[in-house]
């Protein structure tokens, strides 16, 4: 397995050498590097060579394939991240990073599926992140190494063409299904909820989670024709009957509880698609997995990438790694 | 591979869920989700779906060389 990890001076050396490269670390770290073909963003936890890790030290790296060149990096704020797909590249695809909580991150998060060009073109990517010891004392950035500047409020979007004869494909793995219970829908699109609809009936969800002992360790899971995608809980707020999420659920979309499961790891390794590694320019996995299944020190396969707050395959996706796959025609 | 023209009934099917397939392409699925939350509020208004069936043919289009597009235009387009 290639080696993802890198210190401040090795990934300089990188730079230098001019290939495109996207980029993972503490954000002291990212402030010391050249100018160059890059974008970064904030985090230190990362599926390694050597398991998972939280690691301050060095910089996850992933460079991109020979052939496939950084066409240049864009920015986007709240107001005018939905040119996004409508600006990616006819021959290429484009990599994000969104600072988690940022107006822009909610801003995409909301409102991707209904911008111009939805999924016209490949975007993959992911939300920046803290330590979680840090949550609320610092804040995550990107970086858009074309300049070396640190941005709080703005994402960046790395375009990237490809050769002839070669093309991006965009996947997901997620463990996590539909359960058995009932459908759960929402009255308003949004990264919170009081009421919602069980079976038709008009109900507190935060009231309901409790009164099922729903395990909010596992996500809500919507069908997409066929792709189960996952919408995880970050808080319930009894007092007021509020409960919170990571990514927006949507009115008119029934969700799920998801099915138990049971080693992720086990899980991960049997729905790793054969030869993966190989084939994936970039790829991230959600902090959430890191953490309910205690993938520190452990393995997934031989899938490297960093550890994030959200991850992006066309839209925001939780509890799911992201990637994509560059094949010959 | 021919992408069929959005008048093929293919797409419309896809679309409202008379066609029960799944596609492979990723985007599709997406594509479809979200305007099928649409074309519910407007009772499958048949502009709306003559629209985004178009839409749903760009995607194809403009993505025409992946190879779970190639199997969806093998599969359910043919």
């Amino acid at each position: 397995m290639r080696d993802h990890m890198f210190t401040v001076q090795e990934v300089e050396a990188l730079i230098h050498r001019g290939d495109g490269l996207l980029l993972a670390g503490q954000e002291p770290l990212l402030r010391r590097l050249p100018r160059g073909n890059w974008i970064g963003g904030t985090i230190p936890y990362f599926m390694a060579g050597e398991g998972g890790i939280v690691d301050h030290e060095r910089i996850f790296v992933h460079e991109l394939p020979f052939g496939l060149r950084c066409q240049g990096v864009r920015r986007y704020g709240s107001g005018d991240v939905d040119r996004v797909y409508a600006d990616l590249p006819a021959d290429g695809f484009g990599v994000i990073i969104l600072p988690a909580s940022s107006p822009v991150h909610l801003a995409f998060a909301l409102g991707a599926p209904n911008f111009e060009q939805f999924a016209a073109r490949p975007l993959v990517g992911w939300v920046s992140g803290v330590h979680l010891d840090d949550l609320g004392s610092k804040s995550p950035k990107v970086f858009d190494g074309t300049t070396g500047e640190a941005l709080e409020e703005k994402a960046v979007v790395m375009h990237v063409t490809l050769p002839k004869g070669k093309v991006a494909e965009l996947g997901v793995l997620n463990i996590f299904r539909e359960g058995n219970g009932p459908a759960i829908n929402f009255l308003s699109s949004g990264f919170s909820a009081k009421e919602v609809e069980v079976d038709g009936e008009r109900q507190n969800f935060a009231q309901y989670i409790k009164k099922n002992g729903l395990d909010t360790r596992l996500p809500l899971v919507a069908d997409y024709c066929g792709t189960p995608i996952n919408v995880s809980y970050q808080a319930v707020d009894d007092a007021n009957g509020e409960v919170f999420f990571y990514a927006p659920v949507y009115a008119g979309m029934p969700y799920r509880h998801a099915a138990p499961v049971g080693d992720y790891v086990t899980e991960f390794t049997s729905q790793l698609p054969k030869d993966l590694g190989q084939r994936t320019a970039f790829s991230c996995n959600c902090i959430l997995n890191f953490l309910y299944s205690n993938l520190e020190g452990k393995k997934t396969a031989n899938i490297a990438c960093p550890i994030t707050f959200g991850e992006i395959a066309y839209q925001l996706l939780n509890q799911t790694m992201a990637y994509v796959t560059i094949d010959s025609v | 591979m021919q992408v069929p023209p959005a008048t093929h009934p293919s797409w419309s099917d896809l679309l409202t869920g008379k066609k029960a397939q799944q596609p492979a392409f990723m985007a599709a699925r997406m594509f479809i989700v979200r305007c099928r939350m649409e074309l519910v509020k407007n009772k499958f208004n048949a502009d709306e779906v003559r629209k985004s069936a178009a839409q749903l043919r760009d995607l194809y289009v403009k993505n025409a060389d992946c190879p779970s597009v190639k199997q969806d235009l093998a599969t359910l387009l043919s």
